[in-house]
């Protein structure tokens, strides 16, 4: 059924979210296509309102009501779909994780951490019975939290924003899932958090060899770690390429005033 | 260069309901100089927001604020005011700083009726004009309510309110974190232009250090509610000397994917605000701390290591 090429793991064809259908409806993402190889990592940037977390929502399924996502071809992995239909609960969560970008809206607040990961295992079923405990613990290890045994007994809201966040990638990544997607994973925590956060992050994926899709405003982030870049403005993609293509030798206009105000000097 | 604001050993403190203490200030030394963007970065919790509340007095504290020659007493409710008015304040989130009912010609005019109460109608359209022409915004906008606006729009509107009334002393508190990065450049600019031709001084507070290499002329770094290090922006960001600060910006991401810095990484977290290490603040994540720096017996307070750039005399002992 699939018709990827050589070692791809994600194609879109036409994807397009709108929200209010109707008279005042907002196209947030039109007609975008992209695939992704494997085991590279792809930064989408863009500002504020650019489609950029429609677009990553969109191919997770998660766009509900007033949203409405329409697209040619999706295909993930081992799944595929044409025109409309997509079977996203077989592979959400299990060979996909997505990482929403506030840790504190995504933990439930009346069960503890460990609770939480049981869920994953109950859903899914990932681990034996006997196993899970540690399991656990290992996991938290993995995303750099030192005392893992303290967190995975405690509430979402006895955490700091950094450890939260710590336990949402290592939630998204319990399962060993094959793709992950990242929406704004390090917002609005501090530089030295941060990157110590995306050092972890992504010596995991590179371990693990899972296929990263990261949306960020921070130009910074993908220019780092990233191999590929996606730049998005007003929900379509105005430039692809690699890393060294988009920073260093920008092609399209906006592209190329985007990088310039990152690092422009005022006087 | 004349002094506008002389801080001295400035403390706050917090109590909490269970008794305990947040130590938010500990011993504040720092001068604001005329007509200079002093920049304050540090991560959250270093207290950079609660220096700039207290400034406008609204804080209680120990130590000293000197504002203008005038001694900051919060008991004396005239000399506040005498003091407020020369104060501006822009904060962080210019949606919710901006009452969402009110037209933005009033939100303009209401800090003009309060340091005025005889202000005559003529003179606050006036006012609101000159001030919302200079943030660059047509006249319409006087008329229009503040979720009619962008967020640019809206920080702009914040600004406008903060130089209503001709003060000497701007108080940024992370005005552009909330911003697109090619509205923050405007901003930042915007900034600028207003400082030369008012002549203002401004305290910004960021935690992003591109913003504050672009726009402030001096730098201090703020860890634990207290100053490591301060002097020319130069100086503090290329040549660091206090081990905080080297961590910190060896932690900032270059957009240019060919240059790789690595981090520095201190040891351990950041310490409960309720309970200080004993000793020197920095202590408990000082690379090689000696035993008179955990013990205390290094008189603390910055030292000056060459001209117009001080550290913190017990971290330089140690380094």
């Amino acid at each position: 059924m699939n018709k990827f090429k050589d070692n791809e793991i994600l194609n879109i064809g036409n994807l397009s979210v709108t929200y209010n259908p109707g008279e005042k409806s907002v196209a947030a993402v039109k007609n975008v296509s992209f695939s992704l190889q494997k085991n590279k990592m792809l930064g989408i940037i863009g500002e504020t309102g650019s489609g950029k977390s429609s677009l990553i929502r969109a191919v997770n399924g998660l766009i509900k009501y007033p949203g409405v996502t329409s697209f040619d071809e999706l295909e993930i992995l081992s799944k595929s779909g044409k025109k409309n239909t997509f079977d996203f609960s077989k592979i959400r969560g299990n060979e996909v994780g997505f990482i929403p970008q506030n840790p504190f809206g995504s933990l439930n607040p009346v069960y503890r951490i460990s609770k939480q990961f049981k869920f994953v295992n109950k859903r899914h079923k990932i681990f034996k019975k006997d196993v899970l405990e540690s399991e656990i613990i290992r996991s938290l290890k993995e995303v750099g939290i030192s005392d893992p045994e303290r967190v995975s007994k405690s509430y979402s809201f006895e955490l700091s924003g950094g450890m939260a966040q710590r336990v949402v990638i290592a939630l998204a990544s319990f399962a060993r899932p094959r793709l992950l997607f990242a929406d704004e994973p390090t917002t609005g925590l501090d530089v030295t958090v941060e990157r110590q956060l995306l050092d972890n992050f992504f010596t995991l994926v590179n371990n693990k060899d899972m296929t990263l899709i990261i949306v960020t405003h921070d130009l910074g982030i993908v220019a780092q770690y990233c191999d590929e870049a996606i730049v998005m403005n007003k929900g379509t993609i105005v430039e692809k390429g690699s890393v060294e293509k988009i920073f260093l030798d920008p092609e399209h206009e906006y592209t190329q005033k985007l990088i310039k105000a990152s690092s422009e000097k005022i006087s | 260069m004349k002094k506008l604001v002389e801080v001295k050993d400035l403390q706050v403190k917090f109590k909490l309901p269970n008794k305990q203490f947040v130590h938010a200030l500990n011993g504040i030394d720092i001068d604001i100089n005329e007509n200079e963007t002093l920049g304050l970065i540090g991560e959250s919790g270093s207290g950079k927001s609660t220096l700039g509340k207290a400034l406008l007095g609204l804080l209680p504290y120990e130590g000293g604020i000197n504002i203008y020659k005038k001694d900051l007493d919060l008991n004396n409710k005239n000399l506040l005011r005498d003091i407020r008015k020369d104060i501006g304040v822009v904060f962080q989130e210019p949606f919710l700083s901006l009452n969402p009912r009110m037209k933005i010609k009033n939100i303009l005019a209401e800090p003009l009726v309060i340091h005025n109460p005889n202000i005559s109608k003529e003179e606050i359209y006036e006012k609101t004009r000159f001030s919302i022409k200079s943030v660059f915004l047509n006249i319409d906008y006087l008329e229009k309510y503040p979720s009619q606006l962008s967020g640019g729009e809206q920080q702009r509107i914040g600004i406008a309110r903060s130089i209503i009334n001709k003060p000497k002393l701007v108080i940024l508190d992370e005005p552009t974190s909330s911003l697109d990065l090619s509205v923050r450049n405007e901003t930042l600019k915007l900034l600028k232009n207003l400082q030369n031709e008012l002549g203002l001084t401004y305290l910004f507070i960021s935690h992003d250090i591109h913003t504050i290499r672009n726009i402030s002329d001096r730098t201090a770094v703020m860890y634990l509610g207290s100053i490591m290090e301060v002097g020319e922006t130069a100086k503090v960001i290329e040549n660091p000397v206090h081990p905080y600060t080297k961590a910190l910006l060896s932690s900032v991401l270059s957009p240019n994917p060919n240059i790789k810095k690595t981090q520095i990484k201190l040891r351990g977290e950041i310490p409960k605000i309720t309970s200080l290490p004993e000793g020197c603040l920095f202590s408990s994540r000082c690379p090689n701390p000696t035993e008179s720096c955990k013990n205390g017996s290094i008189q603390r307070g910055l030292i000056e290591i060459s001209e117009n750039h001080f550290a913190d005399s017990c971290c330089i002992s140690c380094t």
